[in-house]
């Protein structure tokens, strides 16, 4: 057993009110630099909807994450995009990079007109010009050009996902009275088996190892762009300024100084957990490797629980150091995912195990209206399939590869938990009614509490378990200067050594 | 004023020349001995050799010190697939225009007319007394024959080359992702009309 420690986090997206705070947190810190004006490593999207950029979902043209290969034996792991031979050929012509529109062409307004125009007879107005070239341009898409189901019989109506689901559950999804739509904020997953590292040519991508963060070196980066087609997430970014390429770095410099990321911290809905996780690295191969429906619960085995004993031992034995441990033992992020299996992982099957969490968005509460006269909240809605307005189909293809028990399961226990506690504080329904939600979710009162407890009303403490970091002191553990009598001498970064 | 910048721009351009014959010519071998050329004698010129002199005016013969072949910078007739060189004069009917002293004079760069591109090049690798007799008997014998231009077959070549390039690399490439969201608001609006 291998342990490892990885920055998890878990997005609530029943929280979620779709505000983009945390996009613009994250522009402001990173992306206001030239090159980087159309970079969102943050973004919010509105779902079904083709993303951005347009229908990155689709990778039968973008070419994105892993395959297994087809055959019954021993099926092996592979890039989509291409093989060792095939990067070199395509070095200097990658051939299934986004364009500049399918991200859209950053612009801003030429505001100088406002108070420069002569004395005329009409307002003068600011144009929008290029912030690429700086020349006037007609605005045709943006990051998130169709928010909130805008444009939707252009673009929700070609996500990728519906042309997986039947003509009857595409017209549910848009028909009046039961549209449904939710947002969906994307970052860097940190994958444990990160795409963009593997088709690095310049080796320029790593994962750190202490936390698990995905970084490109920028002293290494060619800018050959591999790594924007293989991301299956497409989120890495080509800065034309520079020449080399940038992502998402979970704010890393504030995680070191024991603060969430700027997008955690910004987040209005407050939807954002971070914590560690430790998982055996051991097991990655073979988690990669199982049939689709399979995916998410082989990442889960991965997961190890930080409180076994054993767990502990082998913690110990790989490095992890102790006040890791601990913080991965009061992980949010481990509950969600492990302990209540509420949250998961945002398209398992591109085989990167990704190690950002989704907890699925919940209906809001729907009642019905009694014969007395009274507001009564539903309690039967996921008696059957067919009748949830939720189109449980589409979720599953978005977070479980098609595994509709893996989210039917997390449903269940959201709205036993939503049943659970209307019967304590509200009252219209019985004890029998939440006892049997309760059961049919197969969980316990002090289950569905602790969830409530970490949803709706928890500090930014719980939220928020940074594990310590200790680069300075872990650099100086390793180099004790004692060791280094009569040898040859100090080194910062690279101990020096005798002969070869 | 005038005529002394004009002056200046001169001594530049031969500078820039100089410079320029120094790259071309210090790319290639570094001469063995220098010797000093010699003119060819009457006797020598009597003695010419044409069929040899087209092979070394073409390069198909070395000359002895190394030196390049005339064809590099000189058209003479219809030699050669596409002609030769379109930087010195071309040279068909030059055994007419000038004595063969002047010839032979250019040829070593002892004359009374020297050449500012060849001497430098020519010093390094001199050409012997039988070469420049070879050469002057081909010129002599090249009088008359019709002068070709053949550059618009370079110019065809190239642009045949750079197409066929361009074609086969558009045929390589041919799957490579275009455009998303165009095409797709396009089929869209197609769709909904």
């Amino acid at each position: 057993m291998k342990v490892r420690s990885q920055v998890s986090m878990v997005f609530h997206l029943d929280k979620c009110i779709g505000c983009h705070t945390c996009s613009i947190a994250c522009k402001n810190i990173w992306t206001d630099r030239p090159g980087a004006e159309y970079m969102w490593w943050n973004n919010v999207e509105t779902k079904p909807g083709v993303g951005f950029p347009t229908q990155w979902e689709d990778q039968d043209k973008y070419h994105g994450g892993w395959e297994l290969e087809d055959k019954p034996k021993n099926p092996q792991l592979k890039l989509k995009l291409q093989n060792r031979l095939q990067t070199l050929g395509n070095l200097f012509s990658n051939p299934a990079m986004p364009t500049m529109d399918d991200y859209y062409e950053p612009w801003t307004y030429n505001y100088g007109d406002l108070f420069n125009a002569p004395l005329g007879e009409d307002q003068p107005t600011a144009r929008p010009i290029s912030r690429v070239d700086g020349k006037p341009i007609e605005i045709e898409s943006g990051p998130n050009w169709d928010d909130d189901l805008g444009g939707s019989n252009i673009y929700a109506m070609n996500d990728p996902l519906l042309q997986n689901m039947s003509e009857d559950e595409k017209l549910r999804l848009f028909s009046i009275e039961q549209l449904f739509y939710f947002y969906m904020p994307r970052i860097c997953n940190h994958c444990l088996n990160a795409a963009c590292v593997a088709a690095c040519p310049s080796g320029a991508i790593y994962k750190r190892a202490e936390d698990g963060v995905v970084l490109i070196n920028q002293d290494k980066c060619r800018g050959w762009r591999m790594c924007v087609s293989a991301c299956p997430y497409k989120k890495t970014y080509y800065n034309w300024s520079t020449g080399k390429s940038e992502k998402c770095i979970l704010c890393y410099p504030r995680l070191e100084t024991g603060q969430p990321p700027a997008c955690f911290h910004s987040c209005v809905g407050r939807i954002r957990y971070l914590g560690a996780l430790l998982y055996d690295a051991d097991q990655i191969p073979d988690a990669t490797r199982v049939p689709d429906d399979q995916l998410v619960q082989r990442q889960r085995e991965m997961i190890l629980n930080p409180h076994d004993p054993e767990v502990i031992a082998a913690a110990k034995a790989s490095g992890v150091p102790d006040r890791v441990i601990v913080a991965a033992q009061n992980s949010p992020v481990y509950r969600y995912v492990k302990e209540w299996e509420l949250a998961l992982p945002l398209h398992p099957e591109y085989r990167t195990l990704p190690m950002l969490f989704y907890v699925p968005p919940l209906l809001p509460v729907i009642n019905s209206t009694q014969e007395n006269g009274t507001q009564r909240v539903e309690t039967e809605l996921f008696t059957s399939l067919d009748k949830a307005r939720m189109p449980v189909r589409y979720m599953s293809l978005t977070l479980a590869a098609g595994n509709d028990e893996e989210v039917l399961k997390s449903y269940r226990k959201m709205i036993a938990v939503r049943i659970f506690k209307r019967h304590e504080t509200v009252g219209d329904v019985t004890a029998e009614e939440a006892a049997a939600a309760l059961a049919e979710a197969n969980m316990t009162a002090e289950e569905a509490e602790a969830i409530y407890r970490l949803t709706s009303i928890p500090t930014y403490q719980e939220r928020f378990v940074i594990p310590p970091y200790s680069r300075e002191g872990d650099i100086e553990e390793i180099y004790d200067p004692q060791q280094r009598k009569a040898e040859a001498g100090f080194g910062r970064q690279q101990a020096p050594q005798r002969g070869l | 004023m005038i005529n002394s910048s004009i002056q200046i721009n001169k001594q530049i351009f031969r500078l820039a020349l100089g410079a320029l014959m120094f790259l071309v010519v210090g790319c290639g071998a570094i001469p063995k001995d220098r010797q000093t050329a010699n003119p060819a004698s009457i006797k020598e010129i009597a003695e010419g050799d044409a069929v040899n002199g087209q092979k070394l005016f073409m390069g198909y013969a070395h000359f002895e010190n190394e030196g390049p072949p005339c064809m590099g910078c000189h058209s003479v007739g219809d030699n050669g697939l596409l002609g030769g060189g379109a930087l010195g004069p071309n040279l068909t009917n030059t055994a007419v225009e000038k004595t063969d002293d002047d010839i032979i004079g250019l040829l070593s760069n002892t004359g009374i007319v020297i050449s500012p591109v060849m001497r430098p090049i020519y010093t390094d690798f001199p050409l012997t007394p039988k070469e420049q007799a070879d050469l002057l008997a081909f010129m002599k014998a090249s009088v008359g024959e019709p002068e070709v231009d053949k550059e618009f077959w370079i110019y065809g070549i190239s642009f045949a080359g750079v197409l066929g390039a361009a074609l086969a690399l558009g045929f390589v490439y041919r799957n490579r992702l275009r455009s998303v969201r165009r095409i797709l608001v396009r089929e869209a609006e197609k769709e909904l009309q």
